[in-house]
């Protein structure tokens, strides 16, 4: 973090007829919280409205769910496409540019995780450390291992800070629960705003990403990544 | 790991006046080997010149320093350019494609870095785990995340198989200590590569070296980083 400009990540959909749909996230690159320049909120992204059974926020001091209210632009560019369209996105960052041919939903569920994690929701602001080095379009080994070493990374702060280290990763099954439950919800919370599917999809694919992390991360997840570290295996 | 397919980059590097120089590197899926499909190797290789003091590998099983065989195409291509030449580099990895407009001198760096920690030299080799998830042209601060995690990562698996982990990263300091050596010394080796045959201009190479892994570990190690892991900086 040399300098302080924002951070942008720039998301280009190219669609095979021609036609792009741009979107930019840009990011305080000390807080990594959403800069959302958009005032308009629309009455789904009220927070009394299919309010997440976990959420802790207040409803009287917040109008709105904090990240349907960030999502709003992107469920209103994209409410009307099909999920499983083939698109080239091109993503372009301070450091460099990322291209792939994938599904439209593939796409919007990489912008959707970066502004779930930034828009300040108490239980996806724990991935939020994980927006600096956001890795777009990453697949569920990429994924699995980018959270766990962030996790990781927050315990080692948390003892440095005197606190309780949990080494043992028992929170982050505890988070991804969570963050489970909040998927439901906030799918539920989407699909009252939209006509067709893919933005429904986009949190559906986040969805799978977390049902797959939470119940055996220690066990079958972990063992697979654990063959690259032989060399950490012996005294 | 959905697939048993090996790892393959593909470096190519776009000259303004239209030039591309490709270079495709592959790894073993399993063991992140890198797979040299190149039998030629010169004699500037040879494990017992300018060998580094702290290498661990046995002269007689050994006639070549891994790295240094390994890198013998890169520095074929790559003799007698001008390293801070402006380029565009593109990498194509399985999952997808990065571009960079840059220095010969950062990509090369970058691809380099590939080579090193995946040879077999015994001191590089820790860095390896990180080459499942290369990302291409990372910047100090990226690196560092990736370094750091990476090494927690190992440490959890550690603890999983009995063995002392390392939560302090004090270990961490000495691997690149150790690593700080080889750099030198494999410095003196890509020197000694120029008195043997004047018409190699091995200084591109050299020059990339320096900046392979672009951070050292210092006290201010993590100093910046902390203020996005702030949420679980409380009870």
């Amino acid at each position: 973090m040399e300098d302080k400009k924002n951070i942008i990540y720039c998301y280009s959909f190219l669609f095979a007829d021609g036609n792009s749909k741009n979107i930019n996230i840009e990011l305080d690159s000390e807080t990594l919280s959403l800069i959302n320049k958009e005032e308009t909120a629309f009455s789904w992204a009220e927070l009394a409205n299919r309010k997440c059974p976990n959420c802790s926020l207040n409803t009287k001091e917040n109008k709105y769910c904090p990240i349907a209210k960030n999502l709003t632009q992107v469920i209103e560019m994209f409410k009307d496409s099909i999920s499983s369209t083939n698109v080239e996105i091109t993503i372009t960052s301070e450091e460099r540019t990322y291209i792939k041919q994938t599904s439209l939903q593939r796409g919007l569920s990489s912008i959707i995780g970066v502004i779930m994690a930034t828009s300040g929701c108490p239980i996806m602001d724990k991935l939020n450390p994980l927006a600096r080095y956001h890795l777009p379009l990453s697949n569920l080994d990429e994924t699995r291992f980018r959270v766990t070493s962030m996790y990781l990374l927050a315990q080692f702060l948390r003892k440095e800070e005197g606190l309780k280290p949990d080494w043992e990763l028992k929170g982050l099954d505890d988070l991804y629960s969570e963050i489970g439950i909040l998927n439901k919800f906030f799918s539920k919370r989407i699909s009252s705003a939209i006509t067709k599917d893919a933005s429904v999809n986009a949190v559906i694919i986040l969805n799978c990403f977390t049902k797959f992390f939470s119940p055996s991360l220690t066990t079958d997840l972990l063992t697979d990544m654990h063959k690259s570290f032989h060399m950490y295996m012996q005294d | 790991m959905a697939e048993n397919k090996n790892l393959i980059f593909n470096y190519s590097f776009r000259y303004s006046d239209g030039t591309i120089k490709k270079l495709t590197l592959e790894l073993d899926n399993q063991t992140l080997s890198f797979i040299n499909k190149d039998t030629n190797t010169p004699s500037w290789a040879k494990l017992d010149n300018n060998r580094c003091p702290n290498c661990k590998l046995d002269l007689k099983e050994n006639e070549f320093c891994p790295i240094a065989k390994n890198l013998t195409g890169v520095v074929k291509m790559f003799q007698n350019s001008d390293s801070s030449e402006k380029v565009e580099v593109t990498l194509k990895s399985n999952d997808r494609i990065y571009i960079k407009q840059t220095t010969i001198q950062r990509g090369l760096s970058s691809l380099i870095g590939i080579i090193m920690t995946t040879s077999g030299c015994t001191i590089l080799d820790k860095l390896r785990p990180l080459v499942r998830y290369h990302l291409p042209l990372a910047s100090l601060d990226e690196t560092r995340f990736r370094v750091i995690s990476m090494y927690l990562i190992a440490q959890y698996y550690r603890e999983e198989n009995g063995l002392e982990p390392d939560w302090k990263l004090n270990d961490l300091s000495k691997i690149y200590a150790e690593i700080q050596i080889v750099n030198k010394f494999f410095c003196d080796r890509l020197i000694s590569m120029k008195m043997e045959d004047a018409s190699i201009n091995a200084l591109t190479i050299l020059n990339c070296f320096a900046n392979y892994i672009p951070f050292s570990l210092s006290e201010n190690l993590l100093s910046n980083m902390d203020s996005s892991f702030k949420i679980f900086l409380q009870d």
